[in-house]
């Protein structure tokens, strides 16, 4: 499945800077989210830096996120990437947006792994219309 | 001595092992959901992404189990409403169960199973394709379901012929009055098995689908007991106890007739002199159990739930002087009793005791 991980997908996500962002480490934890996503969602720039993926999701969702990504560290294949979901996403004040989300992985040269994301709220203030691409 | 794992290491042992679980369930070509006590799916493996979501396990999560059973038909392709007591959401609210039905363009066999471990309410769906084998066995249920509605028609006609010769007997030979009372009495029996054939593979084929509610067992028993007309000497007791009186079962009027039916049926054929028959009915637990004793011959040929499987005569209740049975009367019973929720066994055999004891359960409905 190495086909799914398109080098330089990350930053290319990344430079998609009207949109929320948000990155994680092979752990599943998060190591970056833009101002965007911080403005959107409601959380203090840095909050969720350290903290695990499964904080911006809805509780409900937890345990497939945990068993889907310890399967993806083995198997190194996952059917939620490179295409747009419709997600529930957990901002700071506990409440939930619906929002696309479009999902990459990137597998470096020291073997390390990087999943970021865009999110595109699909409800709330800065709802947004129109499909994602990556 | 190795040094006890740190927390990042045993972090990733246990992630590793989870991820193997994951693996392996994927593996699977039976869907899974586990649905919580609200209703909506909280895990699923890829058969069921597969089958529900076109691949993407992550968005069967939150999906209520209604929207993924709808539309659903049975067996026989007559689709089920939400509400409809064939429905699975009906019957998984009575707990473990199953059944085929044909969902998103396929005949699955689904199962469902309450999991008490993560808490209460929690269910695991399964749901897998039909073998070759159990499809072909569908087709033979089909073509049998078809052969006995077939056949019931021109049988009513002969049996309506043979019955206006009788009439005129006395314009027979000796010979000939004979000859038609073999068959008469052949074609009562053809008659008895064709009614009971259409009975089970209508059930089979969910042509028919029992309509059940809940219903005080004690009142519809003591008013069933008090109809039944037996030979003369014979006995058929009715006890009640008191615990018993207040207890529900989800069940089916017209069922429970033809089932009690076929028991006495049973134990007025299968017995020398009147026959004596007591009913106990008694609360066990979280079921209703009846009891259904008889002093006819009994039954000793093992294995003894045979009595239960289609066309299985017994030979030690062949008489010369009897017609037979069809051998589909107790099997049609049991498959009545199970379309209901309960079941029906035979209880052991109890030394130098004459007769049988059939045992029927039906899980009590909460109050």
């Amino acid at each position: 499945m190495a086909s799914q991980w398109t080098p330089g997908a990350v930053a290319a996500l990344r430079q998609k800077e009207d949109l929320p962002f948000v990155r994680a480490d092979a752990s599943g934890d998060i190591v970056e989210t833009n101002p965007r996503f911080d403005e959107v969602y409601g959380w203090q720039p840095g909050a969720l830096i350290g903290q695990s993926l499964a904080a911006i999701l809805p509780s409900s969702f937890r345990e497939f996120h945990h068993a889907g990504f310890a399967r993806f560290q083995l198997t190194e294949s996952s059917k939620v990437v490179n295409h747009p979901l419709t997600l529930a996403t957990v901002c700071r004040d506990g409440s939930e947006l619906q929002s696309e989300h479009y999902i990459v992985a990137e597998k470096y040269a020291d073997g390390s792994w990087s999943f970021a994301a865009t999110l595109r709220p699909l409800e709330g203030p800065h709802a947004s219309s129109g499909a994602a691409s990556p | 001595m190795s040094a006890a794992p740190g927390q990042g290491e045993l972090l990733a042992q246990l992630r590793q092992s989870l991820g193997l679980l994951q693996v392996a369930f994927d593996a699977a070509t039976e869907a899974m959901l586990i649905v919580d006590p609200s209703g909506e799916v909280r895990w699923a493996n890829q058969a069921a992404a597969d089958l529900w979501s076109d691949g993407l396990a992550i968005l069967l999560v939150g999906r209520r189990l209604e929207q993924l059973l709808d539309p659903i038909a049975n067996r026989g392709g007559h689709p089920l409403a939400l509400d409809a007591p064939g429905h699975p959401l009906h019957q998984l609210k009575a707990g473990d169960g199953g059944g085929v039905f044909e969902l998103r363009g396929k005949v699955l066999r689904l199962e469902w199973r309450v999991i008490p471990e993560p808490g209460e309410g929690y269910q695991l769906l399964l749901a897998r394709d039909l073998e070759p084998q159990e499809q072909a066995l569908q087709l033979q249920r089909h073509f049998l379901n078809q052969l006995a509605h077939e056949l019931h028609t021109p049988l009513a006609i002969v049996s309506g012929s043979l019955s206006r010769l009788q009439a005129k007997a006395t314009e027979l030979g000796q010979k000939s009055r004979l000859w038609l009372g073999q068959a008469r009495e052949e074609t009562s029996r053809l008659g008895r098995l064709i009614t009971s054939l259409m009975a089970l593979t209508d059930l089979d084929t969910g042509r028919r689908v029992l309509c059940l509610e809940p219903r005080l067992l004690a009142p519809w028993l003591r008013q069933w007991h008090s109809q039944q007309v037996v030979p003369e000497a014979a006995e058929l007791e009715l006890s009640i106890d008191p615990a018993a009186e207040a207890a529900c079962i989800a069940s089916d009027v017209q069922a429970l007739e033809e089932v009690l039916a076929q028991l006495l049926d049973n134990s007025l054929r299968y017995g020398d002199g009147p026959a004596q028959i007591k009913l106990i009915l008694r609360l066990r637990g979280d079921q209703l159990q009846l009891s259904w004793f008889d002093r006819g011959w009994g039954i000793t040929t093992e294995p003894r739930a045979q009595v239960f499987e289609r066309f299985v005569r017994l030979q030690e209740h062949r008489r010369p002087q009897q017609v037979d049975g069809a051998g589909l009367g107790l099997a049609l019973a049991s498959e009545l009793i199970s379309a209901m929720g309960g079941s029906l066994q035979l209880a052991p055999q109890v030394a130098d005791q004459a007769g049988v004891e059939f045992v029927l359960f039906w899980p009590r409905l909460a109050d």
